[in-house]
């Protein structure tokens, strides 16, 4: 004889499912597929969001407060002629409680030649400038994808070294160090380790190529601000501050706060990077938001139709459980744990299957690799649940009014 | 004390308004063995349900200690059968996905009882011993004789401990043997001081009780004392 508990309603509701297994797998089929569904789709829009994200990060930043003589040709071309804002702008715009600035970045450009040949340098604060820069973390091999809009996530197969990043960009950029973009590199034939010897005298030591991006930072020579200060002799000034701003910051005024904040600025936003990372953002959120009302109606309704017909069947024990002292609130209890069993158990196995089917066709449908979330498991098991307690609840309130008199003169 | 107050139910069948029981008085003292006897759709059923706080009646009272249980509502209504009356019908009704000891333990399922639960794991085991059923606490109730189902539906009638059993043809399906072994035990639940009411058709079984009431047509044709 086994040992045995005295019969919590719990056991009592796992005991009745069983016993109809296959009416239990059926439901709890429906419910998997449904939640394997929802979570598949937000695993992969999670990750491609990030991955567009990155993309986009790349590209630079979004935001730019120039001098308020300057245009936006005059930061392509790294062309300010003598206009500069104060450094002081950094610090403003850090101490205020402005939220979606994620990365600041502020550059000074100065003219220079190498052999004769015209280049530009430009003077970065190291650390921001890596943290907003994805290809350059690549190039080193120590980010694995910038802190863009929303939070930073993980990118599977490529281990994040924060710590290595910070210790490495923020302190060993040293005063005589240059990064060297891949153009400029290769017009100069510059390897890492080289000396870069610059016509007016200065002498760098070349810490990394960095790859090609396609951008104007290919053909330009990065060094440490306060070297490109002193050469400038501008102490304490800046070109631009570049910043990679969180696209629903931007569209929610962000631009106006800074431009609040920094009267004699110039603020530009790159329109075409917020506009696509909006665009993209709203049209994963909408897709998603459909399909989850459509599956959870689906699966709310399937497991209705499962409780009524347990209701329906289950007449006369009510009546017995009744004529023993059970009453509505009991039996309604009854029927909406069932509902959140069936719920909770769906949740689970979908959330299995989802991130499954995330991680066999995320590379497939969006070039992406998913990986299981955890916090998504607790969301699809409570979703789960309460969406399956409450399509419990007619059947439930239902069987509950069973009149067992009814049922047992039926005898 | 369970009394029967001018209990009258009647039942609107295809526009026709049947009278089950019809201006019924009745007073059921502690500890009484009661037979109702009567031929088929007399009102035996509907009288039992109706004290048993089943059935509101279309009229009239059933008063338990001299309150209208008809006055309370469902959930208190509900508390007082789960604590105050144990019932047994003539097809068992027992759970047929819950073993023997499974069964029993419902009504301290249904009362939400957590804590002692050691003990009334015990009374459970206890009154399936009494009943001789011991070595089939984990058998399932279609594993059992009809008889042995019968002393299953009784024990979990008797598991919190009832002053009033109501039982409906409780040795309507049992061989003679089954139903001989259930009069006993009734017997020996009346000894212990329990409160008995019985409905049965056979004149033999309805000579274990000591007071024998006869329904016809919704009315008491015949009610007596017998002495034994």
């Amino acid at each position: 004889m086994r040992e045995q508990e005295p019969m919590k309603l719990i056991s009592l509701v796992f005991r009745e499912m069983s016993r109809k297994k296959g009416r239990l797998i059926s439901s709890l089929t429906a419910v998997s597929l449904g939640i394997a569904v929802i979570v598949g789709i937000v695993n992969i829009t999670h990750y491609s969001e990030k991955a567009v994200a990155g993309e986009l990060d790349a590209l630079g930043a979004n935001i730019l407060i120039l001098p308020k003589s300057a245009s936006v040709a005059d930061y392509y071309s790294a062309d300010f002629q003598e206009s500069t804002i104060p450094e002081s702008y950094v610090g403003l715009l850090t101490n205020s409680d402005m939220k979606g600035l994620d990365n600041l970045s502020p550059k000074l450009s100065m003219p220079v030649t190498i052999q004769g040949v015209r280049a530009t340098l430009t003077g970065i604060l190291p650390r921001s400038e890596f943290k907003s820069k994805a290809m350059w973390q690549g190039a080193l091999n120590v980010f694995s994808r910038p802190e863009g809009c929303g939070t930073p996530v993980e990118i599977p197969g490529m281990a994040p070294k924060r710590n290595f990043a910070r210790k490495r960009v923020i302190e060993d950029l040293g005063l005589a160090s240059a990064l060297v973009g891949s153009e400029s590199a290769a017009r100069n034939n510059l390897k890492e380790g080289d000396s870069l010897v610059l016509d007016n005298g200065a002498t760098f030591s070349v810490e990394a190529i960095l790859p090609a991006t396609g951008t104007v930072d290919d053909e330009r020579i990065f060094a440490h601000l306060r070297t490109v200060q002193t050469l400038a002799k501008k102490d304490s000034a800046l070109n631009v501050i570049e910043i990679v701003g969180c696209c629903n910051a931007i569209a929610g005024g962000l631009i106006q706060k800074i431009n609040k904040l920094l009267p004699d600025a110039k603020v530009v936003t790159i329109s075409q990077i917020v506009q696509t990372q909006l665009h993209t953002n709203n049209l994963m959120k909408n897709l998603s938001l459909i399909l989850l009302i459509i599956i959870l109606v689906a699966g709310g309704a399937s497991i209705a139709n499962h409780l009524f017909a347990d209701a329906s069947e289950r007449r006369r024990e009510i009546g017995i459980l009744a004529a023993l002292g059970a009453d509505s609130v009991w039996i309604t209890r009854m029927f909406l744990l069932k509902g959140a069993t069936i719920g909770t158990l769906g949740g689970m196995i979908g959330f299995l299957l989802g991130s499954v089917l995330a991680m066999a066709l995320g590379p497939a449908i969006a070039g992406v690799r998913a990986m299981p979330m955890p916090l998504l498991a607790v969301a699809a098991i409570v979703m789960s649940a309460a969406v399956s307690t409450v399509s419990a609840l007619i059947p439930a309130v239902s069987a509950a009014k069973v009149d067992p008199f009814s049922i047992i003169r039926e005898e | 004390m369970l009394k029967a107050d001018h209990l009258s139910r009647f039942f609107d069948v295809r526009g026709n308004r049947i009278g089950a029981l019809i201006d019924i008085n009745l007073t059921i003292l502690p500890g009484e063995f009661v037979a109702v006897t009567g031929p088929s759709g007399s009102g035996k059923s509907t009288l039992l349900l109706a004290l048993g706080g089943m059935d509101s009646p279309t009229r009239g009272e059933v008063l338990w200690e001299d309150d209208r249980i008809y006055g309370w509502d469902n959930r208190t209504r509900a508390r007082w059968r789960s604590r105050t009356v144990g019932f047994v019908f003539q097809s068992f009704n027992l759970v047929s996905y819950l073993t023997v000891l499974e069964n029993v333990l419902i009504p301290f399922s249904i009362a939400g009882e957590k804590n002692h639960s050691s003990d009334t794991l015990e009374r459970a085991r206890g009154l399936l011993r009494d009943l001789g059923l011991s070595d089939r606490f984990d058998h399932f109730p279609g594993e059992l004789s009809v008889g042995q189902q019968q002393r299953t539906a009784i024990a979990r009638a008797l598991a919190k401990n009832p002053g009033m059993i109501l039982a409906d043809e409780p040795t309507g399906n049992l061989d003679p043997d089954s139903a001989g072994e259930v009069m006993k035990i009734f017997e020996k639940l009346h000894q212990e001081g329990k409160t008995i009411i019985y409905i049965t058709h056979d004149p033999n079984l309805a000579s274990h009780a000591g007071r024998k009431i006869r329904i016809v047509d919704g009315k008491i044709a015949e009610d007596v004392c017998v002495s034994r």
